[in-house]
């Protein structure tokens, strides 16, 4: 039986079709996976909100539960980052509770506990609440914002193609973090060293929300 | 703005129920395995195996089979729309890179082994193999998230 006699052809043809079937339907959801459209990577702070804290020692009965497995009873780090003392700031921390980082997955904590643990949070990070010292240069800051960014969050930054930035609650290395490795449609490394400190300090001094309000 | 609102009703939705998306997933997840398990035992039973211990009806276990798949189908859709729709690709561990390949494959399988369930054309031995990849996608799916979840960060809804 030669695969060009009818009965060939029939047999190739029951072999390619679940193939095509399998490769198809999977190559639909490996690219929808890539595309996850409805991924929720930005942090949900209204403009200009300061990030509400809950009872501390609640949080820490929570963070015990649900956070200990990887950063540590006391939060002295494990497979997770050291939180204790850590210089990462509360909006960042609420962050990764939302949507995760690395292994960590995002959204393991109720609203509820995220506030408590927010409020346990705030008494262990170094400078929880505290905005950091950026060092970058404003001016040539705004140059690379036009440059690099505008084209996609505006040159205001009220957004476009790219998500707003004008206005919200965004930690510096939260920023930092989407910058370098990339999130969604905006590929990674569109700024680095130096460049990306001056676009912060410009973010900051004016795109961003001001910390501690309006 | 659209994609935030659509996964924010999600959230909202599952944590009605659930105090997390992710433990919504973990449950889902496990309850599909559970009736992933009675289509295998079902499975059994329709091919002449396991008669003294299921001792139904050829016509009721072969509903039970189908009613167990459409439901086990149906439970996963919520967890396919978290880990596809809002989680996406993701390569950041080995744990994690497993899961999304077998997710990715996972219902090209489902769709190759409803054809195979469709056309009589296959010889015998595809549908049991097809049956028996699906079980063993959704095992390894479940493995690396489910029990993960449930062992290293927490047991409960």
């Amino acid at each position: 039986m030669s695969a060009d006699s009818p009965s060939g052809q029939r047999g190739v043809l029951l072999i390619l079709r679940p193939l095509a079937l399998l490769l198809g339907v999977s190559g639909i959801i490996f690219g929808l996976a890539k595309a996850h459209p409805f991924s929720q990577s930005a942090p949900k702070l209204a403009a200009g909100a300061s990030i509400v804290t809950g009872d501390p020692v609640v949080g820490k009965q929570i963070f015990a539960k649900s956070c200990a497995g990887c950063h540590g009873v006391s939060a002295e780090g494990g497979v997770g980052p050291k939180l204790d003392g850590s210089t990462v700031s509360l909006a960042t921390a609420q962050s990764r509770i939302r949507v995760g980082k690395g292994v960590m997955p995002g959204g393991l904590l109720s609203a509820q506990e995220e506030t408590d643990v927010l409020g346990y949070l705030e008494t262990i990070l170094a400078n929880a609440g505290v905005s950091e010292a950026l060092t970058g240069d404003v001016y040539r800051g705004g140059i690379a914002f036009t440059q690099d960014c505008s084209g996609c969050h505006g040159v205001d930054g009220t957004g476009g193609a790219g998500p707003r930035l004008a206005g919200r609650v965004l930690a510096s290395d939260q920023i930092r973090g989407i910058v370098s490795q990339g999130q969604g449609a905006m590929p990674a490394g569109v700024a680095s060293g130096e460049t990306l400190e001056d676009i912060l300090a410009y973010l900051a001094a004016n795109v961003l929300a001001k910390p501690g309000g309006g | 703005m659209w994609p935030l609102d659509v996964g924010s009703s999600y959230e909202r939705l599952l944590k009605s129920v659930f105090t997390a998306p992710i433990a919504a997933k973990a449950w889902l997840a496990t309850f599909a395995i559970v009736l992933a398990l009675v289509q295998v035992v079902t499975a059994a039973r329709i091919y002449g195996r396991l008669k003294p211990v299921i001792r139904l009806d050829g016509k009721v276990v072969a509903r039970i089979h189908r009613w167990s798949g459409r439901l086990a189908l149906l439970v996963t859709l919520p967890v396919v729309f978290h880990c596809v729709f809002i989680l996406g690709f993701q390569t950041t561990t080995t744990r994690v890179l497993i899961h999304s390949l077998l997710g990715s494959f996972f219902y090209g399988v489902f769709a190759a082994k409803i054809l195979f369930v469709r056309d009589h054309r296959y010889p015998g031995w595809v549908l049991p193999v097809a049956g028996g990849t699906l079980f063993t996608s959704l095992v390894g799916l479940w493995y690396t998230s489910s029990l993960w979840y449930f062992t290293d960060v927490r047991f409960g809804f």
